[in-house]
């Protein structure tokens, strides 16, 4: 069967009216003239003109069929001779465009080998594949993945929505993680039952998928009284290898700096305060695969966060970057938010240690950006009610009488006024005694930075200022607690999550840690770890022995005691280490980074270090396995292909390009023989 | 049409034989245009043939220092013994004089000539392609002239026309009256027929007088054989003869454009040619038929002029008048 693999260039069909138009437009009417005498008109000349005449047909001929042969070249022609080859009435393809179509082939990414070899299918079935992007990175993105929560979710419902579809239909899908299948495979099998014309083709891609695995072991250090961090990168593959040589290391698309590891560790101390850092990547010198790029990632502009639990993300170890923006804002706008206290969201489990402890977020933080709904605000105030501890920022963005109306008055913390600015940067003091009102404070701190701009306040009673700027004391800092909880208030001009106009920025992860000891001060055993502005993990801490924390399974070791932090689904992290005031904590994820934000002055991570690549690796065969068990009773109508294979489609199909390009070469050739043998001919005496 | 520049403004509205003379100075020297003035462009917008004639010969002889009005007629050709009764006021007494010998001057005038001029007035003679006036129309001109310049000369004057068989003729005669039927019988003529040159010389020739002049305006559009067959039999019974073909400026430089049907005006068959292609052929095609008439016309003695209705009338009739070949 003739088909074309690439017919979208048959738009250039319109190619084909050029020689006509040529032709006929400088074809002129035949002009009728008397003369004299046609005596030296002889016949001679009327064969000349029919020479002329066949000649300009020779050459239209010629050059229709040189456009043609090139178009159909680009067109990419091909013909199936594979025997016994069904032809579906339905096919649909399931396009993967998330992070995983980033992931290098050896042609190209995977989302490009996916619409290769789906282009190749469609050419062989005469174009009837459908074709449905499952998770979007482009305009309407936000709708699909609303629609589909995730790969898996909208396999599913693609599944159940052909189910009424009469005849063959064929379902094309791309796997990059046999694990994420696992949810949807009922769903498959029970369509295949139902369906006997359904025929799935897997395109097995987790193999490149395990190269996310690589990049095994992640570990940082918040350091909440230091300017740096430092970062570690287990490396896998060839990366870890004797010979790696110098690692690499891109913040930005930047080279950041070269590091040699060691152990298969390579260790960078990243420094804090110097501006945003968006996407870090290590990789070899020659631009071998070191460890997949990490995406540090900011919440868009505009977005409220109202925290998250982190298993949503966790969930979605594929979206790309600009998706897990996205779905932070998804997250903050779903109804089953994880409140802490009594509610608590699906997939929560309440934690284990204390028993009965309310699960999962203590901390949460505001960027009253523009656009904020009402109802997050009084899901605000609802959580600060609840026992929850809320940091509000505000920025020249924020829609401040909204703010007041929603958020301060209903929280009792009083009235922001307009920005007001000063030519000099204005030394912030510290009410301590009200500081250490909501943690534990260094003793020797010093003064905590400068202030330039921040809006004119005016407190209710009962708000304690615990930073302030000036005589009289303008608040920077405000403090009021209210019901259960707690909230903190920066009057001070904060755009970003960076913070970077805020000259106090070492007093951000102060408050963190002090509202994550103030928490555990409370005796109830529970720590809220705060390593991030917009996450929050609950540190499950056992009860210290000798004054000092003990893990579970190990004893203290005088400053690096170990501990059990569990995450808001209460799953463990399996390696957390107190370091004084720092914290160092392990990921928990099946592709080895559960994830990663980064701030001027905050950074958070969770890299899960006890799955090695060998574990992912095993765990990916294993459900491959138990999949394919359970499509035996339909032996045959399942097939599960290699990215590259060729056995499906493309063994079958002969390509015909070469020849069309050989045929518009030879044309090209012919037509200017014609043109030359004419040309003699008229100037033969 | 608008008088050529070379007139001065307070002329223009009057564009008659008095302007002209006007240019003329008191040498008798024309310091017109005449080339401008004389123009069958200019011509064509004059109404009367003898008045178009009359300019035509006035500019045909204009600046020669001689006066075309003494013709033949007072030639000197040879002297001749006396003998009894010739008459004495030819004698030659200076002759006596010197030599005490009885002569007599003779001269050329002494017998009328007979001018014959013939016309072909084909339908493909209608033709004007690219010039202001018809070859036609041109050849009536030019005939008109040597009409007027004959009678100036007491010459008789005979004009006949047609395609094949000759329509009209008018046998020689010279008198004011016959001038003027002369003219009014150019003036009627219109074009109409197929070309068969050599029934016309044919027919003509069985009408001439031995001794005359003839004059041939055609286009010659005919095999060159079959002209030359008529040819011949006015060459036999004529003193001299002038074939005067006359082209149209398409004819002489072929036409443009790719797409043409060519419509022959006496056949009406067509052809269809691309004429931008064809030209270097028809040209060459012309020049070889033009010398092959050229050829038969040296061997038979008969002045052959070719005449393009694009040029200035007393060009043309200066290159009629040049003297033959002995």
């Amino acid at each position: 069967m003739f088909a074309l693999l690439n017919p979208i260039s048959l738009w250039f069909a319109a190619a084909l009216a050029v020689p006509l138009m040529i032709h006929f437009l400088g074809r002129q009417r035949l002009q009728r003239k008397p003369f004299p005498s046609l005596l030296l008109v002889s016949e001679r000349f009327s064969k000349s003109m029919h020479r002329h005449r066949l000649k300009n047909l020779l050459l239209l001929i010629l050059r229709t069929l040189l456009i043609l042969c090139v178009l159909l070249a680009l067109a990419n022609p091909a013909l199936e001779s594979r025997q016994g080859a069904v032809k579906p009435d339905l096919s649909l393809a399931l396009i993967h465009n998330g992070i995983y179509g980033r992931l290098r082939m050896e042609e190209g990414n995977a989302l490009e080998t996916q619409w290769s070899r789906l282009r190749a299918l469609d050419s062989g079935q005469g174009g009837v594949t459908q074709t449905l992007p499952v998770i979007g990175d482009g305009p309407g993105a936000r709708e699909v993945s609303e629609r589909f929560g995730d790969y898996g979710e909208a396999i599913g419902r693609i599944l159940g929505q052909i189910g009424m579809h009469p005849g063959i239909i064929q379902i094309q899908l791309p796997v990059f993680a046999w694990t994420d299948l696992t949810g949807t495979r009922a769903a498959l099998l029970r369509v295949l039952q139902e369906k006997p014309g359904l025929q799935l083709v897997l395109t097995d891609f987790s193999a490149a998928a395990d190269k996310l695995n690589a990049f095994a072991g992640l570990r940082a250090t918040a350091a909440p009284d230091a300017p740096a961090l430092t970062v570690q990168a287990r490396l896998a593959g060839r990366a870890s290898g004797s010979d790696a040589g110098r690692i690499q290391v891109t913040l930005n698309g930047r080279l950041f700096q070269e590091v040699t590891p060691s152990g298969g560790i390579a260790e960078v101390t990243l420094p804090m305060g110097e501006g945003p850092r968006l996407a870090g990547r290590f990789s070899l010198p020659k631009g071998g695969f070191a460890a997949p790029d990490l995406h540090f990632c900011f919440p868009e502009t505009g977005s409220l966060l109202l925290g998250h639990s982190g298993s949503d993300l966790a969930s979605l170890p594929s979206l790309g970057r600009e998706s897990y923006y996205r779905r932070i804002a998804h997250v903050a706008s779903v109804k089953d938010m994880p409140w802490t206290g009594s509610q608590v969201g699906p997939g929560v489990k309440r934690s284990g240690a204390g028993g009965g402890k309310p699960a999962a977020l203590r901390l949460a933080y505001i960027a009253a950006e523009r656009g904020a709904p009402p109802e997050a605000y009084a899901r605000a105030v609802e959580f600060v009610k609840r026992g929850g501890r809320l940091i509000i920022g505000v920025g020249r963005d924020s829609d401040v009488p909204l703010l007041n109306r929603f958020l301060l008055q209903p929280l009792r913390l009083g009235r922001l006024g307009n920005l007001v600015e000063s030519p000099v940067d204005q030394i912030v003091g510290v009410d301590r005694q009200a500081l250490a009102g909501i943690g534990r404070l260094p003793a020797n701190r010093g003064a905590p930075g400068t202030v330039r701009k921040r809006f004119a306040y005016a407190p209710d009673s009962g708000t304690a200022i615990l930073l302030y700027q000036g005589t009289p004391a303008e608040a920077v800092l405000a403090a009021r607690d209210f019901q259960r909880g707690k909230a903190l208030l920066w009057t001070t001009d904060i755009d970003d999550l960076d913070w970077t106009d805020l000259g106090v920025s070492a007093l951000t992860p102060l408050l963190h840690q002090a509202f994550q000891e103030a928490d555990g001060a409370n005796g109830s055993g529970n720590g809220n770890l705060s390593v991030a502005s917009d996450s929050v993990y609950t540190a499950v801490l056992e009860p210290p022995a000798g004054g000092e924390y003990a893990g579970q399974g190990a004893k203290p070791d005088g400053a690096n005691a170990l501990v059990t932090v569990r995450d808001p689904e209460d799953r463990p992290f399996t390696k957390v280490t107190r370091d004084g005031s720092r914290l160092r904590i392990g990921p928990f994820d099946k592709f080895g980074i559960h994830r990663i934000f980064a701030g001027k002055d905050t950074f958070a991570f969770a890299v899960n270090l006890a799955q090695t690549q060998s574990a992912g690796a095993e765990t990916q065969a294993a459900a491959k396995a138990g999949f394919m068990a359970a499509c035996e009773p339909y032996r045959g109508r399942v097939t599960i292909l290699e990215p590259g294979d060729p056995a499906y489609v493309q063994s079958s199909v002969r390509r015909l390009w070469p020849a069309f390009l050989l045929a518009a070469i030879l044309l090209l050739l012919l037509e200017g023989l014609i043109s030359a043998t004419f040309s003699l001919r008229r100037n033969r005496p | 049409m608008p008088l050529p520049s070379a007139i001065s403004d307070g002329e223009k509205d009057r564009p008659d034989e008095a302007a002209v003379r006007a240019g003329r100075d008191q040498d008798g020297k024309v310091d017109l245009d005449l080339n401008a003035v004389l123009s069958p462009a200019y011509l064509s917008s004059l109404k009367g043939l003898a008045l178009k004639a009359r300019m035509v010969l006035e500019g045909t002889m204009a600046g020669r220092h001689l006066s075309p009005f003494h013709g033949f007629s007072s030639e000197f050709s040879q002297y001749k013994g006396y003998v009894p009764g010739d008459d004495i006021k030819f004698l030659d007494w200076k002759v006596y004089g010197r030599n005490d010998q009885l002569v007599t001057r003779q001269y050329r005038d002494e017998t009328n000539a007979s001018v014959y001029l013939v016309l072909d007035s084909s339908q493909s003679m209608a033709f004007s392609g690219g010039a202001a006036v018809s070859k036609l129309e041109y050849a009536k001109v030019l005939a008109a002239s040597l009409a007027m310049m004959a009678f100036g000369q007491r010459d008789t004057i005979s004009v006949a026309h047609g395609a094949g068989e000759p329509a009209t003729f008018l046998p020689p005669r010279n008198s004011a009256s016959h001038l003027r039927q002369v003219m009014e019988m150019l003036e009627s003529l219109a074009p109409g027929g197929v070309t068969d040159l050599e029934l016309l010389f044919g027919r003509m020739a069985a009408r001439l007088k031995s001794g005359s002049m003839t004059f041939l305006f055609t286009d010659l559009w005919q095999d060159p054989k079959a002209v030359m067959t008529g040819l011949r039999e006015i060459r036999f019974k004529n003193q001299s003869a002038t074939l005067v073909q006359i082209l149209a400026p398409e004819e002489t430089a072929f036409l443009e454009g790719t797409h043409l049907e060519l419509e022959d005006m006496e056949t009406k068959a067509t052809v269809k040619i691309s004429a931008r292609h064809l030209k270097p052929q028809y040209l060459e095609t012309l020049a070889a038929h033009t010398e092959a008439l050229q050829a038969e016309c040296f061997d038979l003695n008969v002045k052959f002029a070719r005449v393009e209705t694009s040029e200035p009338y007393f060009q043309a009739m200066r290159r009629l008048l040049q003297r033959q070949r002995p």
